[in-house]
């Protein structure tokens, strides 16, 4: 199953080596599409068929957290993976976002924790490779 | 047969009967690259980080350093056919030259740990595994026939 | 709390440096890069219990090494040389506040923003940073600090020490 990514960060250097890391993986990839802020973020989710959301919190116009509750309540999305890559280091909100559904990769990181977290989530691997 | 890898320095083999070897990784890191539909295998023990603080001695022995003893390492696998997807690169070393890491000022260990990460982001690679930093020597054996890399280290053998 | 503060920088710049931009700290060219000329510098600002900013600024050839390193190219433009040495302030500043104390907000980031002179002057007259660190590495030099609201009133002094 090649994996549809939406990559949500305000940061365009962020956004570029997000995709960078995801290329790297050499897992099994679909679509990248990028969203500058949470609000174009449910857009996509909308338009695109997405697998996976990776997902900063500071950002403007809309934020990760209020994004990740709006995607939550749509049934479409429930069950939606989501990975929270943010600098965010306060474990309250860390926790709120895991009680979301929402698996967190602290900024700055390795590119192999990124890959092994992704592999968690959506259950893809680059078995090819073992 | 077993070949060992001396201090700065490099052996590339694709005889499935080939082990590779190399003693004592301080500071500096051990890198093995497997590509496994080959069955080739390739270990570098490298000193230090940067080429760029003496180019004529990098001339003279590219392995003293992360950076070109890899590029010598990349394109002899390249030359052989194998392609970036086929490779698995993972690295042990690195160690502190103190056991508590904020005494040693060059941390040469940590240096070259982060050399080799620049190297493999601008071509484009991954770590497969990596056993690095802490403090103690470690020595690294790697299998042609199955790229097994295992790591001896204060009496302990493990496999990364 | 200075000293957590302080700790708490160093450890986020130092990460954030060697895991995002692969450049190690060269503590031995402390002398000679003494007196290299200001080349960019970014701030964030902070909103939370405690409001505030992190300022980085770059000395050197640090501010092209940055975007250099972290997109894999030779020559970076302006735009992207700015937006990675913005990128860097954010994910320091990020790290940096949790050491404020877990407070009832949490914390906003808001987005960085590139300084010039004029700018830098004007944010960082009057104000004292309540922690600050220097980094060497070989393409240059960069020096970074975190800054609290009001901290040079001498009543949020005491507070904060």
């Amino acid at each position: 199953m090649a994996l549809n990514i939406l990559v949500v960060d305000d940061s365009s250097v962020m956004r570029s080596i997000i995709i960078k890391t995801l290329k790297m993986t050499e897992l099994p990839l679909g679509d990248i599409w990028e969203a500058q802020n949470g609000e174009e973020g449910l857009h996509l989710l909308q338009e695109k068929w997405i697998d996976l959301a990776l997902v900063d919190i500071h950002m403007p116009v809309m934020d990760g957290e209020e994004m990740i509750r709006q995607l939550r309540k749509n049934n479409q999305y429930e069950n939606l993976p989501v990975i929270v890559v943010s600098s965010e280091s306060d474990p309250n909100k860390i926790e709120m976002m895991l009680k979301q559904g929402a698996t967190f990769v602290h900024k700055p990181f390795k590119p192999e924790i990124l890959k092994e977290v992704i592999i968690d989530v959506t259950g893809v691997s680059d078995e090819d490779k073992d | 047969m077993v070949y060992t890898v001396g201090v700065a320095d490099l052996k590339i083999s694709g005889d499935v009967m080939d082990v590779l070897i190399t003693y004592a990784l301080g500071s500096c890191l051990g890198v093995t690259v497997y590509d496994f539909r080959r069955k080739r295998a390739g270990l570098l023990h490298c000193m230090m980080p940067d080429s760029g603080i003496d180019r004529t001695k990098a001339a003279g022995n590219p392995f003293l350093y992360v950076d070109t003893g890899m590029k010598v390492m990349l394109e002899d696998f390249y030359r052989n056919g194998s392609r970036k997807n086929d490779l698995i690169i993972r690295v042990a070393g690195g160690a502190s030259a103190k056991q508590n890491e904020d005494e040693d000022f060059f941390q040469i260990g940590r240096r070259n740990f982060v050399s080799l990460r620049k190297y493999l982001w601008d071509e484009g690679l991954m770590l497969k595994a990596y056993d690095v930093g802490g403090y103690g020597s470690r020595t690294v054996t790697m299998e042609v026939e199955n790229g097994k890399m295992l790591i001896k280290s204060k009496g302990t053998l493990k496999e990364l | 709390m200075k000293t957590k503060i302080k700790k708490a920088l160093e450890a986020a710049s130092v990460n954030t440096f060697e895991d995002v931009c692969f450049m190690y700290q060269v503590p031995e060219l402390k002398n000679s890069h003494k007196n290299l000329k200001l080349e960019a510098a970014s701030a964030v600002r902070y909103r939370g219990d405690y409001t505030g900013m992190l300022l980085i600024e770059t000395r050197g050839n640090l501010f092209s090494a940055i975007a250099s390193n972290i997109l894999s190219t030779e020559s970076p433009g302006l735009r992207q040389k700015k937006d990675a040495l913005g990128e860097i302030a954010n994910i320091i500043c990020g790290n940096v506040v949790t050491s404020l104390g877990r407070g009832k907000l949490g914390y906003k980031i808001e987005s960085p923003k590139a300084l010039n002179k004029d700018d830098l002057l004007k944010k960082t007259g009057h104000e004292k940073p309540v922690a600050e660190i220097t980094l060497n590495f070989n393409e240059g030099r960069a020096d970074i600090k975190f800054f609290i609201d009001g901290y040079s009133v001498p009543a949020r002094e005491k507070k904060i020490d």
